[in-house]
């Protein structure tokens, strides 16, 4: 290596990699590790889950680590990240580091962390009610629950709702949300200060903004809750904003079939799901103005809590 | 199979019971709503019972046969001898098609 390519090296570390420590965040219910010699991947994450770092959690679900190796010199710069020990990606540009990260958390979750019924939902708390909104990739889950968060709910999870079975409730994992450019303008006229926009490129869904729930108040964060409304959005473009109550069997077949690891539970899953639902509302909602739809779900939730008060 | 009469609510006792002749494994039977959820674990499959086919389901889990349980259904639900037996043998063949019972419980 000549002195000028060690030079270019060593700015380059100055700038970047760190001495490789370990983090702990304790994400909501979800004990996270991060191991990095990279200082900006650090930043990058730091950004979204600063407020959740500790010590050290009880019991870490998602190891991740995320190497630089290579030389921006030599063209072969990369980012080796592993989770739970194992090669997860290896990725070229450092603004795509990221949401491979949460997207390896993510994996690290459905495998590493049974004991929850796992369903494929965002989540968020109104006073002492739990919402779940379960449904597949593009049917506006994270939209809604950004929505509602800055509305006032707190905020549990974007993508999983994590049923105990031991308790019956909804436990936080409040990673940040990741929003589609379409959602980002109707996120940003709810809110003159965030000013979202999409700045990195995420696992299956293109450009997004990211919002981590205490960038929009502090309070934002929810705390395990009992779910009291259950609903299966579809968004559509242009829909005018309708409801359909559905019985809690039928809402029962769809939770099961949006679970990520019901196999796992099989019959007390089942079990779990009917305890659960005898205390729900269950709702299908039509929409394409995620502002009236979210306000709609906030006024059945809130009197849900009325009448669960009373 | 029409009705807007609500079906007498069959204890869990009654839903947990074997039929006579049926083959020994647990489903796992819940009430929820005027309906029933079945999960069985042969197969991992969980079903959906509307509130008709639940409570003939409970009858004929209880022992009784189609006729009896169309008999039970006719005073319940308000329909004709004809209709109530023809409905009660579409759901215990399908019941039986679905392995929730045994195929003796037939006739």
């Amino acid at each position: 290596m000549t002195a000028l390519n060690a030079a270019v090296e060593a700015l380059l570390v100055a700038a970047g990699p760190a001495d490789g420590t370990c983090e702990d965040y304790q994400v909501g219910a979800i004990g996270v590790s991060l191991r990095t010699n990279c200082r900006a991947v650090r930043r990058a994450f730091e950004w979204s889950y600063a407020p959740y770092r500790v010590h050290q959690v009880a019991r870490v679900v998602a190891r991740l680590e995320a190497r630089v190796a290579g030389s921006w010199w030599r063209g072969d710069r990369r980012y080796e990240l592993t989770v739970n020990g194992r090669p997860g990606a290896t990725v070229r540009r450092l603004d795509h580091v990221p949401s491979h990260l949460e997207w390896a958390c993510n994996w690290a979750v459905a495998f590493a962390a049974p004991e929850w019924l796992q369903v494929h939902a965002a989540c968020v708390q109104i006073g002492p009610v739990g919402v779940v909104l379960a449904g597949r990739p593009g049917s506006g889950k994270t939209t809604l629950a950004a929505v509602m968060t800055l509305l006032g709910a707190a905020y549990l999870c974007d993508e999983f709702a994590l049923l105990d079975p031991a308790t019956h409730r909804l436990e936080p994992f409040p990673k940040a949300m990741n929003l589609k450019e379409a959602s980002i303008a109707v996120v940003n006229s709810l809110s003159s200060g965030l000013r979202l926009r999409a700045s990195r490129t995420a696992c299956g869904k293109g450009r997004v903004a990211v919002l981590p729930p205490h960038r929009v108040r502090a309070d934002a964060i929810g705390r395990a809750v009992e779910p009291r409304l259950v609903v299966f959005p579809s968004f559509r473009p242009g829909a005018a904003t309708r409801t359909r109550s559905i019985l809690p069997a039928e809402a029962l077949l769809r939770l099961e079939r949006l679970s990520f690891n019901f196999l796992a539970h099989r019959a007390a899953g089942v079990d779990l799901l009917v305890r659960v639902l005898r205390e729900c509302t269950c709702i299908e909602l039509e929409y394409g103005d995620a502002r009236r739809a979210a306000r709609e779900l906030m006024a059945l939730a809130s009197a849900d809590g009325r009448r669960a008060g009373t | 199979m029409p009705s807007n009469r609500r079906c007498e609510p069959a204890s869990e006792a009654d839903v947990a019971a074997q039929p006579a002749g049926a083959t020994a494994h647990a489903w796992s039977v819940h009430e929820l709503g005027d309906e029933l959820i079945v999960f069985d674990p042969r197969t991992d499959t969980t079903l959906r019972l509307n509130r008709t086919a639940a409570r003939v389901w409970r009858l004929a889990m209880a022992g009784l046969r189609p006729v009896q349980i169309a008999e039970q259904m006719r005073r319940e639900f308000d329909v004709d001898d004809a209709r109530a037996l023809g409905d009660v043998l579409t759901a215990t063949d399908r019941l039986i098609e679905l392995q929730l019972l045994p195929g003796g419980s037939q006739r």
